[in-house]
């Protein structure tokens, strides 16, 4: 995988948006300075080390950070790891920009050695300000790590995933994402139907198996109760 | 939905309201310098035979993934205490003792069952933790097909079901069953405890600010942001992918007790995991009761305990409660006072939203 086609998929990662859609990097580069509402992807080998690096940076950035939202996940299989910066969905090019935080990053990427490969690696967000909010992506998690994405725009069959106890078998019908078939015995998760806004999931207790709209709620949730 | 006119005029249910205000007043909001800011951190993971969510806003991610850890240690711990499918677990080895000897066991094993015994007196045996066996029978116990139990066998293992039938020791914490073949169950109060005890140990650790969802049930501490308060949806009973409500809550824990949850349809009658066990069967006068309580113990024993007598039984004894609880009977109809409503910003999504 070449750097662009990289960026390209890590930007749509950041965005929330589907791992093979075009993203229109090149067109638009966001000027840092708006950069209160920004989102900054890494993937790496040493998520501590790095967020403690993040946390710093962000703090001595001069920027007024008051509410940022934290996520991460393992990425199985080999990935080519490095750091996107995006802001108001647009990529930065943070070498190229002069606030301290483009700087800051720049600093990191060289410190982690990135871009480079990884095998297992772990993906963070950190993003502050609105964010996406479109529910065009499922994003599928077995335990905590990240094994699928899946575009909700064009209708799919048969995306099996392995769980803990056997398969999932997820489909794409009609903007929702829906389980064809669970290996469990209660079939809670085919009971319920599909999904298609952000929040919304669909969990399989045995096969420890999560699928979620990507981005936030509409209502503001932060949990459901059942 | 019908609000309930005549509580409007019970002094109770303004008091208790009041009561629930005043606490949730007392608690400082936590201001934010925007030099320090917080991230909202979130983990989850598959414990107790369900999901369990953390979130928190905190300063430092990494602290806040310590605290985590150590909760989600926690909750392991209680679960293999607890779990009486577990080999081993101090349930279970009470079990394999029923009608034989009695089992010594940690004063927390004992405190929890002791705890349990006051609740099954006081509900008049409408909540008891040796309801075991039916539950076995019916197959709620495990990934397993649920299916209605001969009517003879669940005669017989009705009559196992008595929590007058465990003898507790104080001297030595040990408990006894009498019974051969009874089965103590601690699925009604278990994963309420659980939760206190992960949200002690984020409190212990520094994390002052968070939510805790295990299976549904949930605890809420300090704010999300600011003055913010956490705000929760509540699934519709009858519509998996729509809300019923939604409300906030902070320092307060919210349990549901609900027939479809776990549940089987069989010639078009609805079996579910909630048993009453005076009949052996699931209870029929609910689909869902939300409880909201101090502790998430509290809320999910009174979950369980009121999706079983329901609605008019909880008004008969309202005196001395330190709950409030919202009902949707078996109509479909939700009931709830006024008050509570108020009290925690409840609003109704009747259809879309989520």
């Amino acid at each position: 995988m070449d750097r662009r086609t990289f960026l390209r998929q890590m930007a749509a990662v950041a965005a929330g948006a589907t791992l093979t859609r075009p993203f229109g990097a090149a067109r638009a580069l966001a000027n840092v300075r708006e950069i209160e509402d920004f989102s900054l992807s890494i993937i790496t080998d040493k998520p501590d080390k790095t967020m403690a690096a993040v946390e710093n940076l962000l703090q001595y950035s001069g920027l007024k950070l008051g509410n940022l939202r934290f996520d991460e996940a393992l990425l199985p299989g080999v990935h080519m790891a490095d750091i996107v910066l995006l802001s108001h969905n647009r990529l930065v090019n943070y070498k190229a920009q002069e606030t301290s935080l483009a700087r800051g990053v720049y600093e990191l990427a060289q410190k982690l050695e990135l871009p480079r490969q990884l095998d297992n690696p772990v993906w963070m967000n950190i993003s502050a300000g609105q964010g996406p909010s479109q529910g065009q992506t499922a994003n599928i998690y077995q335990k905590n790590a990240l094994v699928g994405q899946i575009e909700l725009t064009k209708d799919r069959h048969n995306i099996a995933v392995a769980g803990k106890r056997g398969e999932m078998v997820f489909a794409i019908r009609a903007g929702c994402v829906e389980v064809e078939h669970a290996s469990c015995k209660h079939k809670t998760c085919v009971k319920m139907g599909g999904i298609r806004k952000p929040g919304q999931h669909i969990v399989c207790i045995p096969n420890e198996i999560r699928v979620t709209i990507a981005g936030e709620n509409a209502l503001g949730l932060d949990s459901l109760a059942f | 939905m019908h609000w309930d006119s005549t509580a409007l005029h019970s002094n109770k249910f303004y008091s208790l309201s009041a009561f629930f205000l005043l606490l949730n007043l007392a608690q400082p909001a936590h201001s934010q310098a925007l030099a320090e800011p917080l991230y909202k951190v979130s983990a989850t993971k598959y414990l107790l035979g369900t999901k369990v969510d953390f979130i928190a806003t905190h300063a430092s991610v990494l602290e806040c993934k310590k605290a985590f850890y150590a909760a989600f240690q926690e909750i392991v711990r209680v679960g293999d205490l607890l779990n009486s499918r577990k080999e081993n677990s101090e349930i279970a080895r009470i079990n394999h003792n029923a009608g034989r000897a009695s089992v010594h066991v940690t004063y927390e094993t004992y405190a929890i069952i002791q705890r349990a015994l006051r609740y099954a007196e006081s509900f008049d045996g409408y909540f008891d933790i040796s309801i075991g066996p039916v539950v076995a029978a019916w197959g709620f116990d495990g990934d397993r097909e649920v299916a209605i139990p001969d009517e003879e066998m669940l005669g017989k293992l009705i009559g196992l079901v008595d929590f007058k039938s465990i003898v507790l020791s104080e001297q030595d914490t040990t408990v006894f069953l009498t019974q051969p073949g009874m089965l103590l169950d601690l699925g009604g109060i278990a994963k309420g405890y659980a939760i206190d005890r992960a949200a002690a140990v984020l409190q212990e650790q520094g994390v002052a600010h968070f939510l805790i969802n295990a299976g549904g049930d949930i605890y809420a501490s300090g704010y999300k942001f600011g003055e913010n308060k956490w705000r929760v949806g509540l699934q519709h009973p009858r519509q998996p992918n729509e809300l019923l409500a939604t409300f906030e809550v902070s320092g307060m824990a919210v349990a549901t007790s609900g027939d479809y949850e776990r549940f089987k349809m069989i010639d078009g009658a609805r079996y579910h995991h909630i048993i009453n066990p005076k009949t052996g069967f699931p209870a029929r006068l609910n689909q869902s009761v939300t409880v909201f309580a101090r502790s998430a113990e509290e809320a999910d024993v009174w979950a369980t305990y009121l999706f079983i007598v329901g609605r008019e039984q909880f008004r008969a004894e309202n005196a001395y409660v330190t709950i409030e609880a919202m009902f949707v009977n078996a109509a479909g109809e939700v009931d709830c006072e006024r008050d509570l409503a108020d009290a925690y910003g409840f609003a109704f999504q009747l259809k879309d939203g989520y």
